[in-house]
C-alpha cells in the first residue's frame, strides 16, 4: 500500500525532530537496577556464595498469613520414601527435637499425618541466608 | 482490651471463615466486623505463574497488609506458594518509579543522555512525534511494541488494536512467543484450534503422571501439591519425570529419567512405534477422529538467513505437510526402536519401556504435563505434535485423566496474548493475519475500512530484536516484560538494538530494570492489584479482580498509558489517504475516537463498576474495562471461545471457556462436556474443517548447537521456585531475596573437578556471544549429568542470556533456551 | 507484663450424624463460639485465648471429636492487651 505523506504529518514530523524544551527545575536522577552500577556491558564478578544457618530459633512472621521462615538451612531431601523436614518437626518428634510441629492445618488426622498438598514443605517455607542483606529496602507494613 | 475490641477481632475471624465456605453469618457479626480501621479482603488471582491461583489480599488504609490462599478457588483451595504468599510486598519496593524518565543533555532529548524526570505530557510528547516521524518516513513497519503474557485482557486488546488498526503495523508480539508460541503451534497444527482441551481435574483423576521437561515441583508448585497429593493417596498412581537433569521433581518420581538433551524427540517416537508394535492402537478412535500427515523436515533454526545453518537448511522455515496413511505413519515411527532410543537419551532401556506400557496400556489414564523443556526447543511445535500424538493414537485424550496438558507459564500467556491474539501473526479468537476472511471480520468488528489491517506478519520476539538493531524498526515501545534480562543473544542483538543511535526506545515498567536502564524513556506504571484487571490461566478458566489499592502517585496502567497515547493521533496523520478515502469521517478523529471511544468500549458507564476503586474509568468517563472486554467477546462468541458476560467473572473465581448458557466447559472435543460436541458425536475436533486431529510424522532433528571442543558443556537455563522470571518482583521482597539471592551454575562434582574448581569458586561461564561470572554448586537442588549445566536467570546482576544463540523453531520462532554449549574455567584473581 | 489476646477461626466439617454432638462438644469448650452451620456439616468456630497455646489445645480438642472429619484454619489475628489502668481513668 503506497503511502502518501500528508503535508502535515511531514511538518509534525519534522517538528517533532528539533527536540524538546526540558522542564527547567528537573535535574537528572541516578536510578539504577538491581545490578547497582553495573552497565549491561559489563561482567560483574560474582558476589559470594550464600550462607544459611546451621540452626535458630523461630522467625517472627511479618504479616498474620504469612508461612513461617526457615530459620536453618532447607536442604533437608523430601522424597516419596521420606520427609526429611518431618524428622524434627513431625507430631511425635517435634518436641524432643526442640523444634515446631507441623501446623494443625497441614495434618489430616490426630496422628499428625501430613496432607499431601502440604507435603513438600519447601513450596511454602524458605531459609534464609545470613550473609545476605535486600538489594532494595521494601516499605510493606503488614497486619 | 475493651469489649467493642474484641468483639470487632471476632467478627473478622468469623466473617473470614464464614467467606471460605460461602456462608452468610448474622448481621450482628458483619456489622461487627465492618468497623473503620478493618482489613478488607478481596480476591485476585496471583500475579505470577500460569497455575492460576486465587489469592485474597487484605488492604487498609490505602495498602496491602496481607495476602492469603484463596479456599474458595477450585485451583488452589487456599493453598500458595513461596512466591504467591509474598504477593502483599511486591509492589513497594523503595525504588518504585514514579515519573516518566527521559534521556536528556542540555535540556533537550539526547540518544546518550541521562535520565531526567518530564512530565507525562512531554513524555507523550516526545513518543509521538518520534513515532509520527517514523511513520511519515519509513512507514509502518518502523514502530512496533514488545508487550506482555502478564497483560490484563483489555491491555493485551488495546495494544493489538493500537497497533494493527491504528498504526496499521502487525509489529506486536508478547513475550509469550518465549515461552508458549511453540505449545501454540502445535496445537493449531493438531487439532486447528488453541488451548489444552483438559482441566486441572485432570490430576485428581490421572493413574499415571508423565512430566516432558517441566519441573513442576518449582514452575507450577499448587499443580505439583495437587499432584503430590494424588500420588500419595492413591494407590496406583505412578509419576514418571523426564528431565535433562535431576530436579526437585525427581523427588515424587516412580520412574525418573535424565535424558540427552533433544533426544526427546526420539523418545516420542519410540513410544508411538512401541504402542503400534504391541497393538494399542486404538483403531476404533483413530479411524473414527485422526487422519495422518508427512510433516517437511530439515526446516532450519530460525536463524538470520546469512547464517550457515539456515543456508544449509533444505525447508527453513516450512510447516507443510502431505496427508499419509497410518501404515505409512507406522512404517515411518518403526525405526524409533527401544535400542535407538535408549541409545539417543542415555536412559536404560527398563526405564524407557515403562514409560511407553503406562501410555499403551489401556487401563492407565494418563496425563503428560511440559513447559519450556518441550517448547523452547528448536523443534517445539514438532515435540507438541508428537505429544499429542502418542494421544491420540491410544484415544487417551479429553476424557477425565487421560490429558496431553501443555502447561502455560505466565499468568496470562492464554487468556492476553493467545485469546486476544497478541501476535505478530495473530488476531483475536485464533484469527490470522494472513487470512483474508479473518482481516474482513475483524475490520468489520473494529469499524474501520476494508485493507486497514495489514496482511504481511509483523516482526516477531527475536526479529524485532535484530530489526532494531538493523535500523529497520525504530520506534519501540515495550510494556510488563525485561527483554534486556529475559531475551536471547544480548551481546549481539538485543543491546545494540536498544542502544541504536536511530532508535527511539521506551519502557513501561514499575521498577527500573535492565531492560529500563537501557532504554531512551521510561513510563512509571501501576502494577496488579493498583488497577482493575483479567487473566487467564492454563485451564482456560478467565478470572478478573478489581482494582484495590492506588497506584504510587505519578504511576499509571498500562491499559491508561495506550489509550492516553492514542489521543496523541489524527487518522489523517497515520493512515494513508486512500484508506481514509473509504471512511473520510474518520480523518480529523483521532485514533482514541476511532479505536476506543467508538460507540462500543465507552458504551458502559463507569457506575456499573461495582468497586470502590477503578482510577482508568475515572480518568476516560466510562467502565472501559468493561467496554473493550464486550469487544473482545464477541470475536469468540459462538466460535469455540465463548466467555461469559463480563460481570460474572468478578462474582466468581473465574470460568473455563466455552461458556456457553452460563456454563463452563471443563473438557472440550468430548461429547457430554463441550457445548460444541453435538450427541452422538464422540468426540470432534471442530477446529479442524474434518473434525479430525492430525498425527504428524515427523523425525528426530539435531539442536542448533552442539557441544565442541572448546565449548564442551551443554548449558540449560531456566528458573527457581523463589524467584518469578527476572526477579523484577520478587528480588525486591526481602524474604524471597534472602532465600535465593544469587544465580550460580550448577554443575556435576566430577566436571568441576576435570575443570579445577569445586563448590563456591568463582567461575567465567562463556558461549562464543558472551560471558558472565558466577558461583559453583555441586550440591544443590538441581544435579545435572556430566556434560551438562544448568543456571538460571532470575539474577539482573548475571546476565546469562548473553550466551544463549538466538536459534528459534522455525515454525513457531520461539528461542531455543535449553542447549547453549558453553566452557566453564576458574576466574582468576579471585576468591 | 503484656498479655496478648489471640482469636482464631476455622471451618470444622463434621460427618452429618454426628453433627448435633460436634456443635455441644464445640460448644462446651472454653473460648469457642459457632457462629454458623451449613447443612453439609461445616461449622464456622471462632476460639479466644490468652496464648497460642489455649488456642491450639482446643484445635487439638475439636480434631479428638469423632465425627470431625477436619478442621482448616483459616484467620489468626494476635493484639497486645494494653495495661487495664490506662482504661479504668
Amino acid at each position: 500500500m503506497k503511502k502518501i505523506l500528508t503535508l502535515t504529518a511531514l511538518l509534525i514530523g519534522i517538528a517533532g525532530c528539533s527536540g524538546q524544551q526540558a522542564d527547567t527545575n528537573a535535574a537528572p536522577v541516578n536510578i539504577q537496577s538491581l545490578a547497582g552500577n553495573m552497565a549491561i556491558t559489563d561482567i560483574r564478578p560474582a558476589d559470594a556464595m550464600a550462607i544459611y544457618p546451621s540452626r535458630g530459633t523461630a522467625i517472627e512472621r511479618s504479616f498474620s498469613e504469612q508461612p513461617p521462615l526457615i530459620p536453618h538451612k532447607d536442604d533437608y531431601k523430601i522424597t516419596l520414601d521420606k520427609n526429611g523436614c518431618l524428622s524434627c518437626h513431625s507430631w511425635d518428634k517435634a518436641k524432643r527435637m526442640k523444634a515446631t510441629p507441623v501446623a494443625k492445618s497441614h495434618v489430616i488426622d490426630d496422628k499428625g499425618t501430613v496432607n499431601g498438598h502440604n507435603y513438600f514443605c519447601t513450596q511454602c517455607h524458605v531459609a534464609q541466608a545470613e550473609n545476605k542483606q535486600p538489594l532494595v529496602e521494601n516499605q510493606f507494613s503488614g497486619k | 482490651m475493651s469489649i467493642s475490641r474484641r468483639e470487632f477481632l471476632k467478627a473478622n475471624a468469623a466473617v473470614a471463615a464464614a467467606t471460605a465456605v460461602g456462608v452468610t453469618l448474622p448481621i450482628k457479626m458483619v456489622e461487627a466486623a465492618e468497623q473503620p480501621d478493618n482489613i478488607k479482603w478481596d480476591k485476585a488471582p496471583c500475579r505470577f505463574c500460569g497455575v492460576g491461583c486465587s489469592v485474597l489480599v487484605g488492604t487498609q488504609a490505602g495498602k496491602v497488609v496481607a495476602t492469603k490462599g484463596d479456599p474458595e478457588s477450585p485451583v488452589n483451595r487456599g493453598l500458595n506458594c513461596i512466591k504467591g504468599y509474598f504477593l502483599s510486598k511486591i509492589m513497594y519496593g523503595k525504588d518504585r518509579l514514579t515519573t516518566p524518565l527521559l534521556r536528556m543533555k542540555d535540556g533537550k532529548y539526547h540518544k546518550e543522555g541521562e535520565f531526567t524526570p518530564v512530565s507525562w505530557d512531554m513524555a507523550f510528547d516526545t513518543m509521538a512525534a518520534k513515532w509520527k516521524h517514523s511513520l511519515a518516513t519509513k512507514g509502518p513497519t518502523s514502530v512496533g511494541m514488545f508487550g506482555s503474557g502478564q497483560w490484563t485482557i483489555w491491555e493485551g486488546y488495546a495494544a493489538s488494536k493500537l497497533h494493527k488498526a491504528g498504526f496499521l503495523t502487525n509489529n506486536i508480539d508478547p513475550n509469550a512467543r518465549h515461552c508458549m508460541a511453540s505449545a501454540v503451534g502445535g496445537f493449531m497444527r493438531t487439532f486447528g484450534i488453541d488451548e489444552p482441551m483438559g482441566c486441572y481435574d485432570d490430576l485428581e483423576a490421572a493413574d499415571h503422571f508423565v512430566l516432558w521437561g517441566a519441573n513442576m515441583a518449582e514452575m507450577h508448585p499448587i499443580l505439583w501439591a495437587r499432584l503430590s497429593d494424588r500420588r500419595l493417596s492413591h494407590k496406583d498412581c505412578r509419576v514418571h519425570v523426564l528431565s535433562t537433569f535431576e530436579n526437585r521433581s525427581f523427588d515424587l518420581a516412580d520412574n525418573p529419567m535424565v535424558f540427552r538433551p533433544q533426544s526427546d524427540l526420539v523418545i516420542l517416537n519410540y513410544i508411538a512405534n512401541y504402542i503400534i508394535q504391541n497393538k494399542a492402537v486404538n483403531t476404533d478412535f483413530v479411524s473414527k477422529h485422526t487422519k495422518f500427515a508427512l510433516g517437511v523436515d530439515d526446516i532450519g533454526y530460525g536463524l538470520r538467513p546469512d547464517h550457515p545453518l539456515e543456508k544449509k537448511a533444505k525447508n527453513p522455515g516450512n510447516g507443510k505437510s502431505t496427508p499419509i496413511s497410518f501404515d505409512e505413519y507406522a512404517k515411518f515411527v518403526s525405526t524409533y526402536t527401544l535400542e535407538y532410543a535408549a541409545k539417543m537419551s542415555g536412559i536404560e532401556p527398563e526405564k524407557l519401556e515403562t514409560l511407553a506400557k503406562a501410555y499403551a496400556d489401556p487401563k492407565v489414564k494418563v496425563m503428560s504435563l511440559w513447559t519450556m523443556g518441550i517448547n523452547q526447543h528448536v523443534r517445539g511445535v514438532w515435540a507438541n505434535n508428537m505429544l499429542y500424538n502418542i494421544h491420540l493414537l491410544t484415544g487417551k485424550i479429553a476424557t477425565p485423566g487421560n490429558s496431553p496438558f501443555s502447561l502455560t507459564g505466565q499468568p496470562s500467556a492464554c487468556g492476553t496474548a493467545r485469546e486476544v491474539g497478541t501476535f505478530a501473526h495473530r488476531l483475536p479468537a485464533d484469527m490470522e493475519v494472513t487470512n483474508d476472511k479473518h482481516r474482513a471480520i475483524t475490520e468489520k468488528l473494529w469499524q474501520v475500512p476494508a485493507g486497514t489491517i495489514p496482511a504481511k506478519p509483523g516482526y516477531h520476539a527475536v526479529l524485532q530484536s535484530r530489526m532494531l538493531k538493523d535500523g529497520k524498526l525504530n520506534c519501540y515501545w515495550t510494556m510488563c516484560t525485561n527483554n534486556m534480562q529475559a531475551g536471547p543473544n544480548i551481546n549481539d542483538e538485543i543491546y545494540p538494538g536498544f542502544r541504536n543511535p536511530e532508535n527511539f526506545i521506551v519502557v513501561s515498567d514499575p521498577y527500573p530494570t535492565i531492560t529500563a536502564m537501557a532504554a531512551d524513556l521510561i513510563l512509571p506504571t501501576a502494577m496488579w492489584v493498583e488497577k482493575e484487571g483479567a487473566y487467564g490461566n492454563a485451564e482456560r478458566r478467565t478470572h478478573m479482580w478489581h482494582q484495590q489499592v492506588k497506584a504510587p502517585e505519578g504511576a499509571t496502567s498500562d491499559l491508561w498509558q495506550l489509550v492516553e497515547f492514542s489521543k496523541r493521533f489524527k487518522v489523517s496523520e497515520v493512515w494513508p489517504v486512500e484508506l481514509i478515502a473509504k471512511q473520510p469521517e474518520y480523518a480529523d478523529k483521532t485514533l482514541y475516537e476511532v479505536l476506543f471511544a467508538n460507540g462500543v468500549i465507552d458504551k458502559f458507564p463507569t457506575s456499573d463498576c461495582k468497586a470502590a476503586l477503578n482510577d482508568e474509568s475515572e480518568h476516560f468517563g466510562f467502565y472501559i474495562q468493561k467496554g473493550i472486554f464486550e469487544e473482545y467477546a464477541t470475536f469468540g462468541r459462538g466460535h469455540g471461545h465463548d466467555l461469559a458476560d463480563f460481570d460474572r467473572y468478578h462474582e466468581t473465581r473465574g470460568l473455563r471457556w466455552p461458556v456457553v448458557n452460563g456454563k463452563e466447559t471443563l473438557r472440550r472435543f468430548v461429547e457430554g462436556s463441550d457445548p460444541y460436541v453435538k450427541a452422538g458425536e464422540g468426540f470432534k475436533f471442530y477446529g479442524k474443517p474434518d473434525g479430525k486431529a492430525v498425527i504428524f510424522a515427523l523425525p528426530y532433528e539435531p539442536a542448533a548447537e552442539e557441544p565442541n571442543a572448546e565449548y564442551d558443556l551443554w548449558m540449560s537455563t531456566g528458573r527457581v521456585l523463589e524467584h518469578w522470571h527476572t526477579g523484577s518482583m520478587t528480588a525486591r521482597v526481602p524474604e524471597l531475596y534472602r532465600a535465593y539471592p544469587d544465580a550460580q551454575i550448577f554443575m556435576h562434582p566430577e566436571d568441576a573437578k576435570a575443570r579445577g574448581v569445586q563448590r563456591g569458586d568463582e567461575v567465567i561461564v562463556a558461549s562464543p556471544r558472551g560471558e558472565v561470572k558466577t558461583r559453583v554448586e555441586t550440591k544443590g537442588r538441581n544435579k545435572p549429568p556430566r556434560g551438562v549445566v544448568f543456571m538460571p536467570f532470575f539474577d539482573a546482576r548475571q546476565l546469562v542470556n548473553k550466551l544463549i544463540l538466538d536459534a528459534t523453531d522455525p515454525l513457531s520462532k520461539e528461542t531455543d533456551f535449553k542447549k547453549c554449549p558453553v566452557k566453564v574455567t576458574k576466574a582468576e584473581n579471585n576468591q | 507484663m503484656s498479655q496478648e489476646y489471640h482469636v482464631t477461626s476455622l471451618v470444622v466439617h463434621a460427618a452429618p450424624k454426628a453433627l448435633k454432638q460436634v456443635e455441644a462438644n464445640i460448644c462446651a469448650l472454653m473460648g469457642a463460639d459457632i457462629h454458623a452451620v451449613t447443612p453439609e456439616g461445616k461449622l464456622v468456630v471462632t476460639l479466644e485465648g490468652s496464648s497460642q497455646r489455649a488456642i491450639l489445645d482446643n484445635i487439638e480438642a475439636i480434631n479428638a471429636l469423632s465425627g470431625v472429619l477436619s478442621a482448616s484454619l483459616i484467620y489468626h489475628q494476635v493484639a497486645p492487651l494494653e495495661q487495664e489502668n490506662e482504661e479504668k481513668l
